[in-house]
């Protein structure tokens, strides 16, 4: 408990010094506003002003944070504060692997891959890295995983750089496609003759086609929203709904 | 006359909804679909109303509402599946189910706990759908005399309160949560002068920040990250029988329910502090007064029944000033705020004047809802638990697909999502930190209404601040905010414990003479 305690506070420490910062950024931008002077025809008075109300809180910020620094120091004391690795080093050891996979996985998808490629194929690029990343609970197919998705989402920006807009998607959609059944390839030699990876590893393909493949079709044609970013796939599916339609 | 009046409009819109065959399918499909989000560890009420909540873009209100209440009851009720079946609550609301429910559920009679959390959550939203209809008219009669004053204070409360109660940690880190919430509320252009704060000279950044996605990031992102990096498994559920009502047992504790749904519904009512709170409450004050606390965490029906009916009552109580002032009661109804606005409802104190039977459609609404998940709590509990086996690895990353298409559908911005990953990831940082993050969404939430009715307030007198100590509800307002800061302050529990210590040694010196 006292362990908790001590660490929570080192915490407060830096997130303290971190609001110090963020609040004095506040206040001083607040400052750049208009305050007794005009904008837009409208002669201001400070009760009216815009700063009024971020100066308000960048100040009251800057209160609460430094009670938070004192209230660490307080604690463990200045030199003891200072003397501690862990003040500068953060929550290191069990599960940081798993935090940056989660993160890495997360704004490569956000960041790289909704914006330039077809949202069906980009989720299940990201279903099947993620799960399998995860559910085969092996720490060598997490780190394949991380890296190549990150270097396949650094190729996308590259391609989208150099090609400009609008996005060709034939050669990001491919690009993409061929990342998957390579990274299927991957996983599947990386089996060891273990017959619970390869269930595992069906599973997550299984399942990261099937999820796009349902909620594609409910957001573009049930809900009428047009998905991020639509390419070769969502194409295809409007065909195959056109061609249903066309014998009904 | 008026009685008569309401029971009628109660009833007809019972019956109207309920004589469409489509409106019943979606009733009892959100409620199940509800009670699997909160059966499984890592999703929430919140994140399954604010999913859902695109789901329901094309929909008339009424029929929103039925898809979002009936995900809310559900959902709050789910999480006493997996605190009974493997003692692992499966939203926070239900942790106090779990101390009664799995003992229970080790003696074999999981059935049996669980018959009587699906008619104490019934219950539960019952009487709490009595409150928000007999309150309702009444805040709202009080609420219209409100001016900018008023309503600025109303702001600050909500955020200070949620603050204060939600932080598990320090006090002022709720606070800090919810002035970082009001800051982030500051960005776009201003709603007085259009003048742009913190914009970075970004086009996307005018319009400020939308409230969904802030919400599905705050909510959706942490919890998926804490489950995949924590490893959280879940064990086999234990074996249950078959599920019935228990309704001599539940007579049997006609007294716990009233009381815990007493402490739900005022626990509901105030600003930001959710299900959770009632839960522990209802349960520890159940306990307290009880003839034998001995029995309660070895498997005591009435622990269960506090629990339950609590946190299911809150969702009456968080509607309550949703509904007449525009404030949230819980984070779940946070996101039932947005899905309102999106539908064109503003709730506020002139919803009454606009719609007067707005509140008796919401409470035919709740009851239909409480219904649906009574009726799939008893005959469907057995599919709810099946897939309790789904690895959390498996279905996370299908809810991380949910959360990205969820924030983007709804304003189908693809900056929004831009915004989402970091506020997630910032959120679980901070939640680690144990920093609550129900003061934040409540500070995005009345970030507006603060700036603007303290400035609309100040224009009404000149820059004077004395009008803030003319107004009755505005000094009582005031003198609520500034104790509950005081009271959390080290200096007043230093000078408490002070006065404290010199009154017992009087006495005794009193006492010696």
């Amino acid at each position: 408990m006292e362990n908790d305690k001590g660490k929570l506070r080192r915490d407060d420490f830096k997130t303290g010094i971190l609001l110090i910062l963020l609040s004095l950024g506040v206040l001083w931008e607040a400052s750049t506003y208009p305050m007794t002077d005009s904008y837009g025809g409208v002669q201001n008075v400070w009760y009216v002003s815009p700063a009024l109300f971020p100066l308000i809180i960048g100040l009251l910020l800057f209160i609460l944070a430094l009670v938070l620094v004192g209230n660490a120091l307080v604690f463990h004391g200045w030199s003891a504060v200072w003397r501690d690795k862990n003040v500068i080093q953060t929550r290191q050891g069990r599960g940081d692997l798993r935090f940056i996979g989660v993160v890495v996985f997360f704004s490569a998808f956000v960041y790289a891959y909704i914006p330039n490629v077809d949202f069906f194929i980009a989720s299940v690029l990201f279903l099947f890295t993620f799960i399998s990343g995860y559910y085969l609970e092996r720490k060598d197919v997490l780190i394949i995983n991380i890296i190549f998705y990150t270097l396949i989402a650094g190729a996308l920006l590259l391609i989208t750089k150099i090609t400009g807009e609008p996005t060709n998607h034939w050669l990001t959609d491919g690009l993409t496609t061929f990342g998957l059944f390579s990274l299927f390839l991957i996983s599947q030699n990386a089996r060891n003759e273990d017959e619970t990876y390869v269930k595992k590893l069906r599973v997550a393909l299984l399942v990261s086609i099937l999820v796009p493949a349902i909620l594609c079709p409910i957001f573009k044609f049930g809900l009428l929203v047009p998905l991020p970013s639509e390419g070769i796939y969502i194409e295809l599916m409007e065909q195959i709904k056109y061609l249903f339609r066309t014998h009904s | 006359m008026d009685l008569f009046n309401d029971f009628g409009i109660f009833f007809s819109t019972l019956f109207s909804l309920m004589s469409s065959p489509s409106n019943i399918l979606l009733l009892f499909g959100c409620s199940f679909l509800g009670i699997i989000f909160g059966a499984l560890p890592g999703l929430t009420a919140t994140l399954g109303v604010a999913l859902l909540t695109t789901l329901t873009y094309g929909m008339g209100v009424n029929t929103a509402l039925i898809a979002l209440l009936g995900m809310y009851v559900g959902a709050i009720y789910g999480g006493s599946y997996p605190a009974i079946l493997i003692n692992i609550p499966g939203t926070a609301a239900a942790a106090a189910t779990a101390m009664d429910g799995y003992p229970l559920a080790l003696k074999g009679e999981g059935g049996r706990a669980l018959g009587l959390t699906t008619t104490a959550s019934f219950i539960g939203t019952v009487i709490g759908m009595i409150a928000l209809v007999m309150a309702a008219p009444l805040i709202t009669g009080i609420a219209l005399q409100f001016t900018s004053y008023e309503f600025f204070l109303l702001a600050i409360f909500g955020i200070v309160i949620s603050g204060t109660l939600t932080s598990k940690d320090l006090v002022y880190k709720g606070w800090i949560a919810g002035l970082l919430g009001l800051l982030l509320a500051c960005i776009g252009r201003d709603r007085l002068q259009f003048f742009p704060r913190f914009t970075f000279d970004m086009p996307e950044l005018d319009g400020g920040i939308e409230v969904v996605p802030v919400l599905i990031g705050a909510f959706g992102i942490p919890q998926i990250i804490k489950v995949l990096r924590d490893r959280i498994k879940l064990s086999q559920p234990k074996d249950f029988g078959r599920i019935l009502p228990e309704f001599s047992t539940v007579l049997h504790n006609m007294k716990h329910i009233f009381r815990s749904a007493m402490i739900g519904i005022g626990i509901g009512t105030v600003p930001g502090v959710g299900e959770d709170i009632a839960g522990w409450v209802s349960y520890g004050t159940a306990k307290n007064t009880s003839k034998n606390p001995e029995n309660f965490g070895k498997g005591e029906p009435a622990g269960i029944v506090s629990s339950e009916t609590a946190n299911n009552a809150c969702i009456g109580g968080a509607l309550i000033p949703l509904l007449t002032l525009g404030i949230p009661g819980s984070p779940p109804a946070a996101m039932l705020l947005g899905a309102l606005m999106l539908h064109g409802v503003t709730p506020g104190p002139m919803i009454g004047l606009e719609n007067p039977s707005f509140f008796i459609e919401i409470c035919a609404i709740l009851l239909l809802a409480s219904l649906a998940m009574w009726i799939n709590g008893i005959f469907l509990a057995r599919q709810v638990v099946k897939l309790l086996q789904i690895p959390t690895a498996v279905f996370l990353p299908i809810v991380g697909v949910l959360c990205v298409i969820g924030s983007y559908a709804l304003g189908l911005n693809i900056f929004n999502l831009y915004l989402m990953v970091p506020i997630g990831i910032v959120a679980y940082f901070l939640t680690e930190m144990k920093y609550p993050i129900a003061p934040l969404v409540i500070g995005v939430i009345l970030g507006p209404m603060a700036d603007e009715n303290l400035r609309r307030a100040l224009m009404v007198s000149d820059g004077s601040f004395m009008p803030f100590f003319e107004r009755p509800v505005a000094i009582l307002l005031i003198l609520v905010i500034v104790l509950t800061v005081l009271t959390r302050l080290p200096i007043y529990q230093r000078l408490k414990s002070s006065i404290w210590t010199r009154i017992s040694s009087k006495q005794g010196q009193q006492s010696e003479k």
